[in-house]
């Protein structure tokens, strides 16, 4: 059962959240626990028990490590076999899903990555070990997150977790977080990515050179709405029920920088990645060269994140050179050029980065590439493009507008103006938001 | 109480409200029911929701005209013109074609009896100009790359009926349903204008047909098929050549044995049982037709139709040249009921498809089932 189900959202979400509310808060976490349990075997019937048995066992590596306080290299091993293996774990799966189609559970990057991050943590002693295993599964598996995060390093929902708060405003806050995630997704996400879809049917030599600007700007707006929908899913049902993630999205499309747009977009993925890898190789404390290795090995694991095969890589090599351009070329220079040229400049590497998500191989995305820079010959505009526009003309204004972060400024002015006006007008608008997305879940 | 609690209260009161109605309009037995079912229970369980949620059928009006506001004229496959519905008609597959134009023209070389070939373009092809964005829109060419490609192919096997430019002629007149992916009473007219030459007959001019209208409200396949409803429903007519009166039998065979009879080519008494008013024209559509006429042919030519649904508008024209006329629906008919058809006793054969069904599947594998040995004509 998703999220996104009617199911979810109109039969067991309420019935949970008044559960949650009734229970004392040490009991909520069990609830919670078992209705992402019951969620996920709806969905991926016995692979939930993969998903708990990697949760056990990070659970029991962790008390194994406050066993092995007197033996530091039996804790080192035991700390290195078992987030290896988490990773292990991922990346095999990611592997086989490339070579074979395999399936692969639902969630299982965000657990395996969460599971490895703590036991990093509980290693250098950043975080203590988790004597609760149902507050430990409630941090590494609560059910919405595992979709597309925020993937939040354990030490950040500790506190939490003990003493769970939910109140009616909790629920209120939450239930909007929700409901615009859910919009996101349903009327934004699905939408765009349909439009992205039918685009992408049209073999790159039939391809005018607006159609694969317009495919590759669908994909970017499809891939955001998508995931931050998620997000901000997960989120808003983490308020309902008393957890605080952080926001995952920030306006990715105003970034005027490479660097903005990192800690924009993915944001928590981005700082994990940072965290556990960038900090742990020694910069910014290191030479230039190791600081050029680590931009190098950063970029490319982020984008293995979004799935294991050649062209993640290449994005990653993609967008390190733009970093590094950024970082060693351009800093001088951007410091003189008014931002919106730089946003410009920022907005067109994004969008041809996401040329390596269309294609799928490199010499696909390389014909695209040639096409939209007209090296292929091709005519500047289809048929298919305009009728597309026009068929889908206000879904993509929306998503533009959306995109932009000027709804987030408009409502930012409008809660400064009349912070209780603005309370109602908000609370109304979930509403309608609520039935307008029921309307496109049907 | 602080206003975010009042919001808190307001999103908790609206998911409880659909709940809520739902259990009030009677609708938990069958939630019930469908969580209780054996296959997919989860599954069930959201459509069983989608169906009986309060307000559904609202909301997805709602959404319908939502998007088509937002400029999405066409859903589903359809396209939402002013004031009718169209079938988007995509070739699938180039091998289907090529398997249809191979079995008639083994058909051809089989039987070796004077054949036509009449593929009817669907009403996007014809009244382009009322497809949405129809100067962009991403069109089949039904003309060129399917009726001239086909009529090409099998030039000198069959003779091609093209009925494209008669109905282009015509397009601003009622000759495609709103509602329905056919040709109304009046483009089967026109359709049998240009058929009765190529089959060797002298047409009959429109005036020569009286016609009564059955029907000023109906809704065909295309209005279910699409979710927009602010489409005007369908006048169905129905012609007979008013000049001489003629005497018709109408049988009907069905797959599992079964055969019914009419004496007229519209038994009223069918809507009146509950079929849908295109059950009136010529009885309906079954796998097998046979229409004798009396006191009328002109000829002793006998007709062999195989074709799909759109014969109901131009047979009843047709109709009056023949003393006898079969139709096959190759799309329904089953082996042991084509082996029956004796292709023998006919001296016509005709092929009749939409563009769409042409396309759109293998119509003619099931000839391979005709009986081999055939008596001389």
């Amino acid at each position: 059962m998703h999220p996104y189900n009617l199911t979810f959202l109109y039969l067991l979400l309420p019935v949970s959240v008044v559960v949650c509310l009734l229970l004392p808060p040490r009991m909520r976490a069990y609830a919670v626990v078992a209705l992402s349990a019951f969620c996920y075997a709806s969905l991926e019937g016995e692979r939930i028990l993969l998903i708990a048995a990697v949760i056990l066992a990070n659970y029991l590596a962790a008390r194994l490590l406050v066993r092995c306080e007197g033996a530091p290299r039996l804790r080192a091993l035991a700390a290195a076999v078992s987030a290896g293996a988490d990773l292990a774990l991922f990346v095999l799966y990611g592997v086989l899903e490339q070579l074979y189609g395999l399936h692969v559970p639902l969630g299982l990057g965000v657990v395996c990555l969460t599971g490895a991050g703590y036991l990093a943590d509980c290693y250098y002693g950043y975080v203590a070990a988790e004597r609760s295993l149902v507050s430990f599964a409630l941090a590494v598996g609560f059910f919405p997150r595992l979709y597309a995060g925020p993937l939040v390093y354990y030490g950040r929902l500790a506190p939490q977790l003990h003493r769970m708060r939910v109140s009616l405003d909790r629920v209120g806050r939450g239930g909007r977080v929700f409901v615009q995630g859910l919009a996101k997704k349903v009327i934004l996400g699905d939408g765009i990515y349909q439009i992205y879809a039918r685009l992408h049917e049209v073999h790159y030599y039939n391809a005018a050179i607006l159609h694969v600007w317009m495919m590759v700007i669908c994909l970017s707006l499809a891939t955001f709405f998508l995931l931050s929908g998620f997000c901000d899913m997960a989120r808003g049902l983490g308020m309902l029920f008393g957890i605080d993630l952080p926001e995952n999205f920030r306006d990715p499309f105003r970034s005027i920088s490479i660097n903005d747009f990192f800690s924009r977009f993915n944001i928590t993925v981005n700082r994990f990645m940072r965290k556990y890898v960038y900090t742990a190789f020694g910069t910014p404390q290191g030479g230039t060269l190791s600081g050029i290795f680590n931009i190098l090995l950063l970029s490319i694991l982020i984008g293995l994140w979004y799935g294991i095969r050649l062209n993640m890589v290449v994005w990653g090599l993609y967008f390190s050179a733009l970093v590094l351009c950024e970082k060693f070329l351009l800093r001088r220079i951007a410091e003189t050029v008014p931002p919106v040229l730089r946003w410009i400049g920022c907005t067109i590497a994004v969008q041809v980065s996401f040329v390596l998500f269309a294609g799928n191989t490199l010499k696909q995305s390389v014909d695209y590439l040639r096409v939209m820079f007209g090296l292929s010959g091709a005519d500047f505009l289809s048929n298919e493009v305009l009728y597309l526009l026009n068929s889908n003309y206000l879904l993509l204004l929306v998503a533009i507008f959306c995109a932009s972060g000027m709804g987030r400024i408009l409502a930012g002015f409008c809660r400064r103006v009349s912070p209780r006006l603005w309370e109602l007008v908000s609370m109304l608008l979930t509403l309608l938001l609520l039935a307008v997305t029921t309307a496109f879940m049907l | 109480m602080k206003m975010r609690s009042y919001s808190g209260l307001a999103f908790l009161a609206a998911l409880f409200l659909v709940p809520a109605l739902l259990l009030q309009g009677g609708g938990g037995g069958a939630l019930l029911q469908a969580v209780s079912a054996q296959d997919q229970p989860f599954q069930q369980l959201e459509s069983a929701l989608k169906e009986r949620l309060p307000g559904a059928e609202f909301l997805r009006r709602f959404q319908i005209s939502l998007k088509y506001a937002g400029g999405s004229k066409q859903q589903n496959g359809v396209f939402i013109s002013e004031d009718m519905l169209m079938l988007d008609v995509q070739l699938k597959s180039q091998a289907i074609i090529n398997a249809n134009i191979t079995k008639m023209l083994d058909f051809v070389d089989q039987f070796q009896r004077n054949s036509y070939v009449m593929l009817i373009p669907t009403a996007c092809a014809v009244q382009q100009s009322k497809v949405p964005y129809d100067t962009v829109a991403p069109l089949y060419n039904q003309k060129q790359q399917l009726l001239d490609d086909v009529y090409r192919r099998v030039s000198g096997y069959l003779t091609p009926i093209d009925v494209y430019p008669t109905l282009r002629n015509h397009q601003e007149e009622y000759i495609y349903y709103r509602t329905d992916n056919t040709t109304t009473g009046l483009g089967g007219y026109y359709i049998y204008a240009v058929a009765a030459q190529k089959l060797g007959l002298k047409p009959r001019g429109l005036h020569e047909f009286s016609v009564e209208h059955l029907d000023y409200n109906y809704y065909g396949d295309l209005y279910a098929r699409s979710p927009y409803r602010e489409i005007p429903p369908d006048r169905i007519s129905a012609y007979s050549m008013s000049k001489y009166w003629r005497y018709y039998t109408v049988t009907h065979y069905e797959n599992d044995g079964s055969s019914r009879r009419y004496y007229t080519l519209y038994p009223q008494f069918r809507e009146a049982l509950g079929g849908d008013v295109k059950q009136v024209i010529l009885g309906g559509v079954s796998p097998i037709v046979t229409i004798d006429v009396g006191n009328a042919a002109e000829s002793t030519r006998q007709l062999l139709i195989f074709g799909d649904r759109s014969m109901q508008s131009y047979l009843p024209f047709l109709l009056i040249h023949y003393p006898k006329v079969t139709f096959v629906d190759t799309t329904s008919v089953s082996p042991s009921l084509l082996e029956q058809v004796d292709v023998s006793r006919y001296n016509q054969i005709l092929f009749a498809y939409m563009a769409d069904s042409f396309i759109g599947s293998d119509q003619l594998s099931i000839l391979s089932w005709l009986p081999q040995k055939q008596e001389p004509a």
